[in-house]
């Protein structure tokens, strides 16, 4: 059995351990952290440079990512100014023959358009495989467009014939979009799509306000507490959804003279 | 009473007692601890307790139903293994693994034998390499940096997916010294563990030559492993081997064991040899946990005291 000296020197013997302990771990933390984050940067650059050189790389911590399973993770890119300039999203998607795919997507700020695609290194026996020709097509006709994407079969002229446009790579359903982020209003936008038949059918861009003591932004712009230039902003955004369902097609859009054609 | 000083066998040449011995390893496994809270957070403390608590009521309760003799003072050992099972966890463990690890160290590897001092291989490193065998996606959670939470707790309870580790080629000697890198919750942080190790020195509660003996051992034959294995070798690759393989750990806290490592010197030398040569043999075809746990489960079996005492020639009592 333990004497009472040695318990009370085993409590202080203890205590002293704690505080070298505490003082040693924390010490070396900050003395280790900047190796630490040049090494993480490093990482990061080693991996996402091919789809979005930037400057520095952080990993977004967001509970909705959970609802996505075959996202590993989104990280934003940010320029030497500290301003932040894409994101880059690393996935690994399920082939219909249930093999997995890794694939890391860069979208612009504004996750507006993709502006680079790469296959991630391809691990285990169950990894899908594609060739590097039938990639750079695939990049050819998703970098630079802007998103949702549709792969069209043929060519349509810019004649007013886009009743006849189908989009193939389109399955009917109902899409829905919105950013990760609010913006400098506190507003973060949507979109809500819906497709029959391989047709866009009714589409609405909105944007709800992260206060939700604030009503959506179009019907803010159009009580006047939501001002930009030219037309209110529920009327742009109605015409663009209109122009959309007329054309089908995104890259079809023309801006001319004020208006969508 | 009798005015004859003479006592009766077995005499005591110490004052360490089993208590005193297991209070300086809890002592000396503090540092550790800190720097597991610090890194991980709460999750990490809650690991920790629960893991020494669920060994301890698992001891009692398998006291209790074999209504064997538990001693007069309070089995710390259990302490001290439930703690080592928890610093050799990946932070983003399920209390249901560690619970596994830690009823199979205490029911299995601990009381099957006797309970405390009896045991043949060490609990701790029987327990941790028993879940890496048979449960290897629950001990695959090292969210760290930017992914890790210090408030987190939904890792206790639900498994998350295996996380992919960084390589460790590009760690710096400055992170490799202070554990700041993706590893299990209380082996990484060199400093801390060469504080545990000189404290256990200090309070003679280690025999060193085994853990010397091991550590150099993979030093020596670490470029020949090397060399037979990738055809190159570096000094860095050594380093970083040492410092972040968890060797460090099983040298000062395994294999400084006195219950289950041979209490000779040239025992005690011989079995870190043999430990250190069957890590570097192992580590190509295992797991690196499993490639630094098994050697030291083999070599417990190989020279266990327990087997010892039953040879002639042992300095050990026997007064059966």
């Amino acid at each position: 059995m333990m004497t009472h000296a040695q318990l009370k020197q085993f409590i202080a013997e203890a205590v002293l351990l704690l505080i070298l302990g505490a003082a040693m771990v924390i010490g070396s933390y900050f003395v280790s952290q900047d190796n630490a984050n040049k090494r993480v940067q490093n990482e990061y650059h080693a991996k996402f440079d091919i789809v979005l050189d930037s400057y520095s790389y952080e990993k977004v911590k967001s509970k909705a990512l959970n609802d996505f399973p075959e996202i590993k993770g989104v990280y934003i890119g940010f320029n030497a100014a500290g301003s932040p300039e894409g994101y880059v999203i690393d996935l690994t998607v399920k082939s219909p023959e249930g093999q997995d795919l890794g694939i890391l997507v860069a979208l612009d700020y504004e996750s507006t358009r993709i502006v680079g695609l790469s296959l991630t290194q391809a691990s285990g026996d169950n990894a899908y495989v594609i060739s590097d020709e039938v990639m750079d097509q695939i990049k050819d006709r998703m970098i630079g467009r802007q998103i949702p994407l549709a792969f069209l079969t043929e060519d349509s002229s810019d004649d007013d014939d886009s009743e006849n446009i189908t989009v193939p790579g389109l399955n009917d359903g109902v899409y829905y979009a919105q950013r990760l982020y609010d913006d400098r209003n506190k507003y973060i936008d949507y979109v809500e799509m819906e497709v029959e038949n391989g047709v866009i059918t009714k589409i609405k861009w909105d944007a709800f306000c992260t206060d939700r003591t604030n009503k959506d932004r179009s019907e803010a712009s159009l009580r006047g507490a939501y001002e930009i230039s030219g037309l209110d902003w529920a009327t742009q955004s109605y015409t663009l959804c209109h122009a959309l369902l007329e054309c089908q097609d995104p890259r079809h859009y023309r801006y001319r003279c004020g208006r969508y054609m | 009473m009798s005015s004859d000083s003479r006592q009766l066998a077995p005499f005591i040449h110490t004052e360490k007692s089993a208590p005193y011995i297991y209070m300086t390893f809890l002592a000396a496994l503090v540092p550790c601890v800190v720097y597991a809270v610090f890194y991980y957070g709460l999750r990490a403390a809650i690991l920790i307790l629960f893991s020494m608590a669920a060994f301890v009521l698992s001891d009692l309760f398998c006291v209790r139903i074999t209504k064997r003799r538990s001693g007069d003072y309070f089995d710390l050992s259990s302490l001290v293994e439930g703690l080592l099972i928890a610093l050799m966890l990946p932070p983003d463990t399920t209390l249901l693994t560690a619970l596994t690890a830690v009823l199979f160290a205490s029911v299995v590897t601990k009381q099957v034998f006797g309970g405390a001092g009896s045991n043949i291989v060490n609990p701790a490193c029987a327990g941790r390499l028993f879940i890496e065998l048979v449960w290897p996606s629950g001990v695959q959670g090292f969210a760290y940096g930017e992914s890790n939470s210090k408030m987190a707790l939904l890792s206790l309870i639900v498994q998350r997916q295996p996380d992919e580790l960084p390589s460790y080629e590009h760690l710096s000697l400055l992170e490799l010294l202070s554990g700041n890198y993706p590893s299990m919750i209380g082996t990484a942080c060199i400093i801390c563990l060469i504080i545990g190790g000189v404290f256990l020195t200090l309070k003679g509660t280690i025999r060193l030559y085994t853990p010397v003996s091991y550590l150099v051992t993979i030093m020596a034959l670490y470029p020949v492993s090397m060399l037979i294995e990738t055809k190159s070798f570096s000094f860095d690759g050594l380093i970083i081997y040492i410092l972040s393989s968890g060797a460090v750990f099983v040298a000062v806290f395994i294999l400084g064991d006195l219950t289950t490592m041979p209490s000779r010197f040239a025992s005690g030398v011989f079995a870190g040899v043999v430990c250190g040569i069957l890590t570097l043999i192992t580590k190509p075809f295992l797991a690196p946990m499993v490639s630094i746990l098994a050697p030291v489960i083999a070599v417990n079996f190989i020279f266990s005291k327990t087997l010892s005492r039953r040879k002639i020639r042992s300095r050990e009592v026997d007064l059966s």
